[in-house]
């Protein structure tokens, strides 16, 4: 049937056309499901150490800080400071962030590190871009949509949707109903 | 080649500078200083207030939160956002941010004030000792802001 022709090279072409943005949001999903587990778009890491502060002295001078910075070993421009209580100072630089307790020396630096391809993928995946976007990620649902419904017509006879294809679509309905009915 | 390289480096520089702009577009011409709003809670309840300050951390997460620093020496004030509808970077810290919303108050029992504290360090990767924990009144009456629209400078 003509129409069956017509049907399979749009399902063709626009699965091509998907593929990048498929890839994109699902691995970009995979990441963001685990959300509660770790942040999907960045490695942060923690170190503590000690610092010897017997040379400061409260209130801390800039070249206090910048005394602070070398001897943690950081290199680089200190963003700001801000002071989270009396004997606790926080300094930021560029992706790395210092807590020093001031009467015990204690520090601890937190760096962060982007993770290469989910960075960006997730980016896109959650819309950071906005603008137009958010119009291209509506029209990629949409042509999701249509991928669904032209994939049901393909094939015809036994292992098309009269066939085999009903049966699986029948599941693939269900399985979200289930986990719908069983948590929600 | 090296022209090329470098008229590159100076427009990505260009474009990642640039400040970030999150959730609703910031409508309001002037800020409060979050001293005056946890001053005087009950005068700006569910009004919408504009602060700024510098991110001092950030939801390590989903990004559904920030500490802004305030006026006083010591003080924040916490952005809380929807899940998703505001994803601040963790990559925001220490920089200035502009961040519109309406203070809310939060009213929280004794359980409630242990649990968030306890979901607070399991957001921050630090150990939660339950027998250590002692609550204060601050614990239990929480002002903070339910966050609309931020820019990060």
């Amino acid at each position: 049937m003509k129409w069956r022709k017509w049907n399979n090279i749009f399902h063709r072409d626009l699965g091509y056309l998907a593929v990048g943005l498929t890839i994109i949001y699902s691995v970009s999903g995979i990441a963001v499901n685990h959300v509660a587990d770790w942040n999907p778009s960045y490695i942060i890491e923690k170190t503590s150490f000690q610092i010897d502060i017997s040379s400061f002295q409260s209130p801390l001078t800039e070249s206090d800080i910048s005394h602070i910075v070398s001897a943690s070993g950081l290199t680089g421009t200190v963003e700001s400071t801000f002071m989270i209580s009396s004997d606790q100072i926080r300094i930021f630089l560029e992706n790395r962030t210092l807590d020093l307790n001031l009467k015990t020396g204690e520090a601890e630096l937190e760096s962060i590190e982007k993770r290469v391809f989910l960075q960006e993928f997730n980016a896109m995946h959650l819309n950071h871009p906005k603008r137009l976007w958010t119009w291209m990620a509506d029209i990629y649902a949409a042509v999701l949509i249509i991928l669904a419904i032209t994939g049901l017509f393909v094939l015809k006879g036994k292992k098309g949707i009269t066939g085999r294809g009903a049966w699986l679509t029948g599941l693939g309905i269900l399985i979200p109903l289930i986990f719908y009915f069983m948590y929600l | 080649m090296a022209k090329r390289l470098l008229f590159y480096i100076i427009l990505f520089s260009f474009i990642f500078a640039k400040e970030i702009e999150l959730g609703q577009k910031l409508t309001l011409d002037s800020t409060t200083a979050v001293s005056t709003l946890l001053e005087n809670p009950d005068t700006y309840l569910n009004k919408p207030v504009q602060i700024a300050g510098t991110v001092v951390d950030v939801c390590a997460h989903k990004g559904c939160w920030i500490e802004v620093s305030g006026d006083r020496p010591y003080e924040t004030i916490q952005v809380k956002v929807d899940d998703g509808v505001i994803v601040f970077p963790i990559t925001a810290k220490g920089k200035n941010v502009v961040a519109e919303g309406k203070l809310e108050k939060l009213s929280l029992s004794d359980d409630q004030a242990l649990r968030m504290k306890k979901h607070e360090a399991e957001e921050k990767g630090e150990e939660f000792h339950e027998e250590n924990c002692k609550l204060t009144e601050s614990d239990k009456t929480i002002y903070r802001l339910r966050g609309l629209g931020a820019v990060i400078k």
